[in-house]
């Protein structure tokens, strides 16, 4: 029952050696920014920590730096926040499933979240449907919810992630920590409304799923679009240099547009089209979050 | 024009369709690739316009391979223009035999009249005329130039019509001062039967022979004399007499020559007569030389495998375009 998680923790003991995952747990508990002002203990310090919980006396005593560790007065709560509609049974700019990909990198912060002792949820579905699950902090409880990303597999509902962020705000007030895995659907004013209104209560995090680049398909490669399974796309028609050209032009002013946006409310942004890069996308995705504009 | 293997080319086109239909691209696969918002291309101008162009390139092509198709069909079903000769008609000859003499004179534009109806219906034969009164005249000799041969008919009747002051007057000219007497019948036929030519060919030869048989004079040949040498030189005689209530011995005699040369008799007048004597005439004649008709082919080829090599070579450069 826990093998999509079992194989998300592997990878990530496979790929990220101690310290690499050490990092990423600096990484993750370095995103929220409020502290308890109950002192706890200290501890060695582990790259990715804020420098400003170092504690420069105790380290002037020590060889090593140290950091103070505080109490939480509350657990913090994960909103994994998925589009598991039909545009996420197909493929990656780098060929791989957008599906899994989502997984991986939801099950990867919720591993996160659970070791830091955080509870996770999921609010995932499609443009006609919106499922949040209960808010728990287990192992068990993380395979379950990616088990539930899994299921939506071969549905045919059209995808909004806008449809997710307006239940979130009608429906959530606590504060959250918001993990948005999305794909290249255009980010248009609505959604640009709704992701303000989130912004101001909660922490955002955008992670991009790349769609597949339709002027760089082999030729063999008989495409179809995941809303029209019964229609092949012409891949003759979409490699001739002139669609090439226009589709490139119009494919940058779109991720242009989508990275301003994102840069402009203030969200850490990430993008990924294979496994392999996850790690690397993540740790990226948050330092920027711990860097980006207050 | 007829198509003479429109079989085949069924065949073919059963075929073809069939194939098309059995080879036709198999719908997408299990080993397609699934993309999102494709959207993002397909709402691209320059994909529009390449996606109209190669709706029409394919069009095109489809039109052209159809209709190379099609020729080539037509082409195998090999059209024809049909002819069905009947070389037996150019075998008869048919001399119309005129008496001018004082006692038809008032039936002769009649007649004359008579036998345009009848040259019209004839097609193929040969087609003389010779007049006789107390000697003959040939008026045109057997041509199957049926224009000639009816000008010289309306000329004649138009002669008789006028009494000589319009058109050709025959009478004059059979009935010169040197030789006694009037309507020399069976010296007349005689000049009828003399007048065929080509002897030496195996012909079928009948005369119409137009006459009351009111003998007036000291003829050379009689009657009997005269249907003597017709049966001799193979002629049937088909007599075309005048009604009248006066004249039954002469009619009995014409019937008679007519039966011993193989002929009818005839009464002029009713209606149905002329009908009756083509008739008559033709499918004696056909019995006589029984008729072998045969068939000729004309191929029509050009059009329809013109179309096809033109068609192919479209296919090809269409073919290229779309490849390239």
């Amino acid at each position: 029952m826990t093998a999509l998680l079992n194989r998300i923790k592997a990878r990530m003991t496979i790929h990220a050696h101690r310290r690499t995952r050490r990092l990423l747990d600096g990484d993750y508990s370095s995103v929220f920014h409020g502290h308890s002002l109950d002192f706890d203990d200290l501890r060695d310090y582990i790259p990715g920590d804020e420098i400003r919980d170092i504690d420069w006396k105790a380290t002037a005593r020590h060889t090593e730096p140290l950091v103070k560790r505080y109490v939480a007065h509350r657990r913090h709560i994960l909103g994994l926040v998925v589009d598991t509609s039909r545009n996420f049974d197909a493929v990656t700019s780098a060929g791989a499933d957008k599906r899994h990909l989502a997984i991986l990198m939801a099950g990867m912060i919720g591993y996160l979240a659970v070791r830091h002792g955080d509870d996770v949820m999921l609010i995932h579905g499609s443009a006609e449907r919106t499922t949040a699950s209960p808010r728990k902090g287990s192992e068990a409880h993380l395979e379950h919810l990616l088990q539930q990303i899994l299921a939506e597999a071969g549905t045919d509902s059209p995808g909004s992630i806008n449809t997710q962020l307006q239940w979130i705000s009608s429906h959530i007030n606590h504060r959250m920590l918001l993990v948005v895995i999305s794909d290249q659907a255009p980010l248009g004013p609505d959604e640009e409304a709704t992701i303000r209104r989130l912004r101001a209560q909660h922490e955002v995090l955008w992670i991009t799923v790349t769609d597949a680049d339709l002027a760089g398909l082999p030729a063999a490669s008989a495409p179809f679009d995941v809303a029209r399974p019964d229609h092949g796309l012409p891949s003759a028609v979409m490699t001739k240099p002139l669609v090439r050209q226009e589709f490139a032009l119009a494919e940058a002013a779109r991720r242009q547009h989508r990275i301003d946006l994102l840069a402009k409310l203030g969200i850490a942004h990430t993008e990924i089209d294979h496994p392999k890069s996850a790690l690397g996308r993540l740790h990226t995705l948050l330092l920027r979050h711990r860097r980006g504009p207050r | 024009m007829v198509l003479m293997f429109w079989w085949l080319a069924l065949i073919l086109a059963v075929l073809a369709v069939a194939t098309v239909w059995f080879f036709r691209r198999p719908k997408a696969t299990a080993s397609s690739l699934p993309v999102a918002h494709s959207g993002r291309m397909t709402s691209l101008p320059s994909f529009r316009r390449a996606m109209r162009t190669r709706l029409l390139t394919t069009v095109a092509l489809l039109g052209v391979i159809v209709l190379t198709g099609l020729s080539s069909l037509a082409g195998i079903a090999r059209p024809a223009w049909i002819e069905t000769v009947n070389p037996e008609k150019k075998l008869r000859d048919v001399m119309l035999c005129l008496d001018v003499s004082g006692s038809m004179l008032g039936y002769d534009a009649d007649l004359l009249e008579a036998y345009q109806e009848l040259v019209d219906r004839f097609d193929g034969e040969r087609i003389g005329m010779t007049v006789f009164n107390a000697t003959a005249v040939s008026a045109f000799p057997l041509t199957d130039d049926y224009d000639m041969v009816e000008n010289f008919l309306a000329e004649a009747e138009d002669g008789f019509r006028t009494w000589g002051s319009e058109g050709t007057d025959y009478s004059w000219s059979t009935s010169p001062p040197n030789i006694g007497g009037s309507s020399l019948i069976g010296d007349g036929l005689v000049s009828c039967v003399d007048n065929f030519d080509r002897k030496d060919e195996k012909r079928s030869r009948s005369i119409v022979f137009a006459t009351d048989n009111m003998l007036a004079g000291d003829p050379l040949f009689d009657l009997n004399e005269a249907a003597d040498i017709a049966v001799d030189a193979d002629v049937r005689v088909y007599s075309l007499s005048p009604p009248s209530i006066l004249t039954t011995t002469q009619t009995k005699e014409l019937k008679s020559v007519s039966d011993r040369t193989g002929g009818k008799q005839f009464d002029m007048g009713s209606a149905s007569t002329i009908d009756r004597i083509v008739e008559e005439i033709q499918s004696q004649e056909a019995e006589n030389t029984p008729g072998r008709s045969y068939t000729i082919v004309h191929d029509m080829p050009a059009i329809p495998l013109g179309l096809a090599v033109f068609g192919l070579a479209g296919v090809f450069v269409l073919a290229w375009r779309t490849k390239s």
